[in-house]
């Protein structure tokens, strides 16, 4: 009897474990506010550095662009972009996208920022 | 001990154990697709980050379907109106100017392309500077409109309607780089719901199209400002306004270039309320 009822003690736990699992994830589930851009989704992603690259084949301002990446996160600019580059080829962005995107990448792999002013005068 | 009739307690205890080990469980170990956001939970300087990069796109590839679908993506109830005061907002941070060009350039250009309309010019008489007098009437209607009041001039005349809506396609007007604009005609606008009293500005091309993201230089005895076209583009894309102080002597000047414009100052109207000036510019 006591063996029963400890069973049926550790099936209701699991059954409650289940009820909150699914609350917590369905029903009331964690919602993001306030955040940041490295947070995006990989999609969003890819098309906010297309957007710098965008900027960049106008404006002709790596420095710019470098700052706008700076909010994808701590990594390498030249490592965003190639990275957004992969999805965007996977993804199956227009060719003149992809054109945008390799030209900043390739211009931020050399892009040395000891050599801005220099490079701007 | 056990009341057959009732559930054993132990089964109630285990299952809200359960419950709340479950919903700590699914709100403290967050699944890893939880930290994939959309552009519209970003804080708010993000946002701000965001759509300023949207416009900067814009103007580099001129998708403006393209750029509606991103600001979509922002959540704004009015994506327009979000860029105007942005821009507005912008034009006071230093080094901002081209930011707030953009945000302005992408306002107008979603509010024209929804309203499908752009305001064409009808150009009435060009009166002579200097003999612009207090009007003789006071009708003040339609006050929400700028280019829907009426005027008055000199002569005192209620001249014809100056502003028409003209549905056309949605093109993008730009200034002809390094050409002035002169001032073509001005005009008191006795309008009392214009309150403050303004200076309102219209900058148009050669060809007769508004012109937005024109910045106007103004200033007074002991202050100066700017503000740019295009901020406001339910009165068109090039339209831009700055609320005076009647006591003042202001002196506007378009950075396209052309001859500054001195003198405005405040003007009563008969009803006993400040006129509002209006001024045409145009592209040589």
């Amino acid at each position: 009897m006591n063996m029963l009822r400890y069973v049926l003690f550790v099936f209701a736990i699991i059954l409650g474990v289940a009820l909150g699992v699914f609350y917590g994830r369905e029903v009331n589930p964690v919602e993001l506010v306030d955040a940041s851009p490295d947070t995006l989704r990989v999609d969003y992603q890819a098309d906010y550095v297309l957007m710098v690259a965008e900027v960049y084949e106008t404006e002709k301002d790596a420095a710019l662009a470098v700052r706008q990446l700076a909010l994808l996160g701590s990594a390498p600019p030249a490592e965003l972009v190639n990275e957004a580059l992969a999805f965007a080829l996977d993804a199956g962005y227009q060719p003149d996208d992809l054109v945008l995107m390799r030209d900043l990448g390739e211009t931020l792999s050399t892009w040395d920022p000891g050599l801005e002013g220099s490079a701007d005068e | 001990m056990s009341n057959p009739g009732r559930a054993p307690l132990y089964l109630l205890t285990g299952l809200i154990l359960g419950i709340v080990l479950g919903v700590l469980y699914a709100w403290l170990w967050i699944p890893v697709d939880a930290f994939e956001a959309s552009p519209a939970v970003l804080r708010d300087d993000f946002k701000d980050a965001y759509r300023e990069l949207i416009a900067r796109a814009y103007i580099s590839n001129s998708d403006l379907g393209r750029a509606e679908s991103r600001l979509a993506l922002l959540g704004d109830a009015d994506p327009a109106r979000e860029l105007a005061v942005q821009a507005q907002l912008t034009l006071g941070q230093d080094g901002a100017a081209e930011a707030a060009r953009a945000l302005g350039i992408l306002a107008a250009h979603i509010k024209g392309g929804q309203d499908s309309a752009a305001i064409e010019i009808a150009y009435p008489e060009t009166p002579t500077p200097g003999n612009v007098q207090a009007p003789t009437s006071t009708p003040g209607q339609n006050s929400s409109n700028p280019g829907g009041s009426n005027e008055t001039t000199s002569a005192g005349v209620t001249p014809t309607p100056r502003f028409t809506i003209t549905p056309q396609a949605s093109a993008t007007p730009t200034a002809t780089q390094g050409a002035p604009f002169s001032l073509v005609d001005y005009a008191l606008v006795c309008d009392e719901d214009i309150s403050p009293p303004q200076i309102q500005v219209f900058v148009f091309d050669a060809s007769g199209n508004p012109v937005p993201g024109v910045g106007i230089v103004i200033t007074w005895d002991g202050g100066v400002n700017r503000f740019v076209t295009g901020l406001k583009p339910e009165f068109g894309l090039g339209y831009a306004d700055y609320e005076m102080q009647p006591a003042l002597s202001y002196t506007i000047r378009l950075e396209g270039g052309g001859d500054p414009v001195d003198g405005l100052t405040g003007r009563e109207c008969e009803g006993g309320y400040w006129g509002t000036w209006r001024l045409n510019f145009t592209q040589s």
